[in-house]
């Protein structure tokens, strides 16, 4: 039998704790290995501010005939918003109805047989800006049209 | 007889047992007093050489030397601001310790405006503004290499990381950061007449530091 095969007559249980305390001293040196602190610094960029304006609605909003047609107008609002939305709607009796047609940047005006409507009736016609997903305020200064199928003619009341 | 008479002599010098024993205990005695003999002796002292520590400073914007600090990048101002419009703005970012450095960015953001802003950060950069107010259509943009987590960081009162992956700055070396600050072109709409500002903390620390 060599004695690689031999088991150590002289393994002691003695033995063995130094052997298990050898082995948590190894173990908490490298855990303190870990510990060493390094230097730091941080700094501190800030932004000025920035801030979001506000949609401005059409100063005004008024029915008026120019070149021979009848519409619903407002001045250019700056800075020029994406777009505009008009929202129209009447109320007769018992019925009524409305509707919003939005209409594209550079747009200052609106006619309302373009937007479908029927019979003779008296319109409230309110205009928003809108940039991106915001929107303005209406401007509710609405005018009242009225609409004659029978001529096919728009006329402001 | 002559040996009767080399006897006796001997007989008659040999000591009693018990001085013997005395004797022995004075050597003993007389072992332990050497202990305390006065014994020559001499001191000189080696002057050390000065121990210097390191220091580790990461610097921004042409400010933050030493540590911590704030500094403001004015240039990253957008007022009367439109859903889609933005601005750039470059600053430098530097390391004026003794030490290699790695450095992250964090950001936090105060005031209602800032659920609506995004931002991003580029490296080796520069900035580019176009547009005007009364258009509406102002646009920031930078070049570079785009180092934050997305091209959109949202940041909030809460802490952000802006830039996870760490950058190395060796002593004496810089980099330009550019940060481009943008109105959300789907921001709510209740977000119009607010206000935000943003900070960015560049967070150093030492190479080799976990």
């Amino acid at each position: 039998m060599s004695a690689r095969h031999r088991r150590p007559a002289h393994r002691t249980p003695l033995r063995r704790l130094a052997v298990v305390v050898a082995a948590v001293v190894l173990a908490v040196t490298a855990g303190v290995g870990t510990a060493y602190a390094f230097f730091t610094d941080s700094g501190t960029v800030t932004s000025g501010t920035i801030s979001a304006g506000t949609l401005a609605a059409p100063s005004s909003v008024a029915c008026s005939t120019s070149g021979g047609v009848t519409a619903v107008r407002w001045p250019a609002v700056s800075p020029t918003p994406t777009g505009y939305r008009v929202e129209w709607s009447y109320t007769n009796g018992l019925y009524g109805d409305s509707g919003t047609v939005d209409l594209p940047a550079g747009t200052t005006q609106w006619q309302p047989a373009s937007g479908g409507l029927l019979f003779t009736r008296t319109y409230t016609v309110a205009v928003r800006t809108l940039d991106g997903s915001w929107t303005s305020a209406a401007r509710t200064a609405s005018p009242t049209i009225r609409f004659a199928p029978t001529t096919g003619t728009m006329t402001c009341v | 007889m002559s040996k009767h008479r080399a006897e006796a002599p001997a007989r008659g010098s040999r000591l009693p047992r018990a001085a013997l024993w005395s004797l022995a205990g004075l050597a003993v005695v007389g072992l332990g007093i050497q202990g305390t003999l006065a014994a020559w002796n001499d001191t000189a002292t080696v002057p050390s050489t000065t121990v210097q520590s390191g220091t580790l400073d990461i610097t921004g914007n042409g400010g933050l030397v030493g540590a911590g600090g704030t500094t403001s990048l004015a240039a990253l101002s957008l007022a009367q601001a439109y859903p889609g419009e933005s601005v750039a703005a470059t600053f430098p970012v530097g390391n004026a310790g003794s030490a290699g450095l790695t450095y992250t960015v964090t950001g936090t953001a105060a005031g209602a405006l800032a659920p609506g802003m995004r931002y991003a950060v580029y490296a080796g950069g520069s900035a580019t503004n176009t547009g005007s107010a009364a258009g509406g259509d102002r646009t920031g943009t930078c070049t570079g290499t785009l180092v934050s987590t997305s091209a959109a960081v949202t940041l909030g009162t809460g802490t952000t990381t802006v830039v996870s992956s760490a950058r190395t700055l060796a002593v004496g070396a810089g980099e330009t950061l550019c940060v481009r600050a943008a109105l959300d072109a789907a921001a709510d709409s209740n977000l119009q007449g607010t206000s935000t500002t943003a900070s960015l903390v560049l967070a150093a620390k030492q190479v080799g530091a976990a």
